[in-house]
């Protein structure tokens, strides 16, 4: 017998803050996103990004566990039992950067480094995996995380995922050419392309009920149609959703809003309106993005929208898509919105096709 | 429901590749930019699909991919890195920098086979290589998140000591439920 999985606690640490300092940025329609050249580089002169209280040429030893760290203050004691998945998606970064610099090789040279790094900090017995799925990694942990407790075999499973930008991923994505050079415009008609962000966050999912929030639905797909690019048709994601939604044991208009991924990127964000149009065809849903404020975390984008969306089923509240001016659909909100419902999906798409989807239920 | 083993292959720790040419009429358009993880990864699919009697015939089938590895793509995150540090970064490699994600070698058997289900990559445990990811691909598969999974761990790195003196080489099988 399939058991349920609730959302006990969750913490986030993004450019504004903690979970509830980036809440309520997002509701007071604040950006960290900051436009400027960065550091001296030719690549891309200039650019938006999204830093945690630091400069980007500034060298903080050890600065992926600190944000790690940082993050787990907000989610308290956990049973030693706790099963730790860890999805962060370039946990390598820092060391490559420091050895390349002569600089000291950091504690966190790898996602196992990572995971135990977490077990340690809570005094965990130490039983854990990685996972990584690109951008959606935090997004398939949080999936894998819910069907194991489902499953009996384990009670509590702590999903935690952070990454920092430095120079290994600013390069690499000013090079495909998938990076603004501005600040990222969610669904915006003249959107030009994504802007990164430092991010960490930690959902802990347990099969007791210590919240009103149930994780009530997954779904996992492949486009099957380019390595770095979404499918032009929203298939994949639409696969995704109506998984999450079937699993769930709800309708398509069960559902009343929709936190997308929203990079900014052009074929990102009109993909997911494809195939949300193409799912939800008996009533509207809410569309937002939240990229527009905090810049795409990368790894921890799946598990940081998770919290936020949490947030939204208990305030009753859906936020604005910050920096979307024009939208591309009349369904994409660009004012906070009271929120009555009590069912939400989250998506997140990454490098290798994948599609990730997880259905949030208010009891 | 039973797993059941439908096909499995593996690759020795020389990483002596198959000839793929016996097993397919046509590579992969960007076969020739693999790195060396997504080639290990890609060519032992090859082998165990053909076993199975699954081809790259343009349907979409509802099969997933769940692979694990410890050295991962690290070898080729070097590589890339390297590129990035002339003029500023002017030279950057894109390619290299597309196969800094273990999942990218994933996703090229998914393309090439119309694979639509599940892709996800795993740590490995070397005193049980394998092992995270199939239980990982059963629990996808009695969630009726697909049909079938390859499944399976890749460890190519000749960079990362501990990896290369442990375990080296690839092994995957595709399962299902019976």
């Amino acid at each position: 017998m399939k058991r349920d999985v609730y959302l006990n606690k969750s913490a986030v640490l993004t450019g504004l803050g903690d979970l509830n300092e980036t809440w309520q940025g997002l509701l007071d329609g604040r950006s960290a996103v900051v436009k400027k050249s960065h550091f001296a580089n030719d690549l891309l002169v200039q650019t938006g990004l999204s830093l945690n209280n630091r400069e980007f040429d500034e060298v903080r030893h050890d600065y992926l566990l600190e944000l790690i760290h940082q993050c787990l203050q907000g989610i308290g004691p956990l049973p030693e039992d706790t099963f730790v998945i860890w999805a962060g998606s370039k946990s390598s970064a820092e060391m490559i950067e420091n050895e390349a610099a002569d600089l000291p090789i950091p504690q966190c040279c790898s996602p196992e480094d990572c995971r135990r790094a977490v077990a340690e900090y809570f005094g965990l017995s130490g039983a854990g995996m990685e996972v990584n799925a690109a951008c959606a990694s935090s997004a398939v942990a949080t999936a894998l995380g819910m069907q194991f407790i489902a499953d009996g075999k384990y009670d509590h499973v702590l999903v935690v995922a952070a990454d920092v930008i430095g120079k290994f991923v600013y390069y690499g994505f000013a090079a495909i050419k998938a990076m603004t050079d501005e600040i990222c415009h969610p669904f915006d008609v003249e959107r030009r392309g994504l802007s990164l962000g430092d991010g960490a966050a930690a959902l802990f999912l347990s099969a007791e009920r210590e919240s009103d929030i149930r994780v009530s639905g997954y779904g996992i797909s492949n486009d099957a149609n380019h390595i770095t690019g979404p499918s032009r048709d929203g298939s994949g994601l639409a696969q995704a959703m109506r998984g999450a939604i079937e699993m769930a044991g709800l309708q398509p208009e069960q559902i009343e809003a929709f936190c997308a991924h929203a990079t900014g990127t052009k074929y990102n964000d009109s993909m997911e309106l494809l195939a949300e149009r193409s799912v939800f065809t008996k009533k509207p849903i809410k569309v937002f993005g939240i990229k527009g404020a905090i810049g795409h975390t990368l790894g921890a984008s799946g598990a940081i929208e998770i919290a936020l969306c949490a947030k939204c089923l208990e305030s009753g509240m859906l936020p604005a898509t910050i920096a979307c001016n024009v939208p591309e659909a009349e369904e994409v909100l660009l004012r906070n919105t009271p929120f009555p419902g009590n069912n939400i999906i989250t998506s997140n798409s990454g490098f290798g096709g994948v599609n990730a989807v997880i259905l949030l239920e208010k009891l | 429901m039973k797993t059941k083993i439908l096909a499995e292959s593996k690759i020795d720790a020389d990483l002596q590749l198959p000839d793929l040419s016996e097993y397919l009429s046509e590579l992969p358009k960007r076969y020739g930019r693999f790195d060396l993880y997504t080639k290990v990864t890609f060519a032992t699919a090859v082998v165990t699909l053909h076993s199975a009697g699954i081809l790259a015939d343009g349907i979409r089938k509802n099969i997933g991919i769940v692979i694990g590895s410890s050295s991962s793509v690290h070898d080729n995150d070097v590589a890339y890195y390297e590129t990035t540090l002339e003029n500023n970064g002017a030279f950057t490699g894109p390619n290299l920098f597309s196969y800094t994600l273990p999942i990218v070698a994933l996703g090229e058997i998914a393309v090439f086979y119309k694979f639509i289900g599940p892709t996800l990559c795993v740590g490995n445990d070397f005193d049980n290589p394998g092992k995270t990811a199939f239980e990982c691909a059963e629990s996808l598969l009695n969630a009726g998140q697909c049909d079938a999974v390859l499944t399976g761990w890749v460890e190519v790195s000749q960079k990362l000591k501990t990896s290369a003196e442990q375990l080296r080489g690839a092994k995957l099988t595709l399962i299902t439920l019976e």
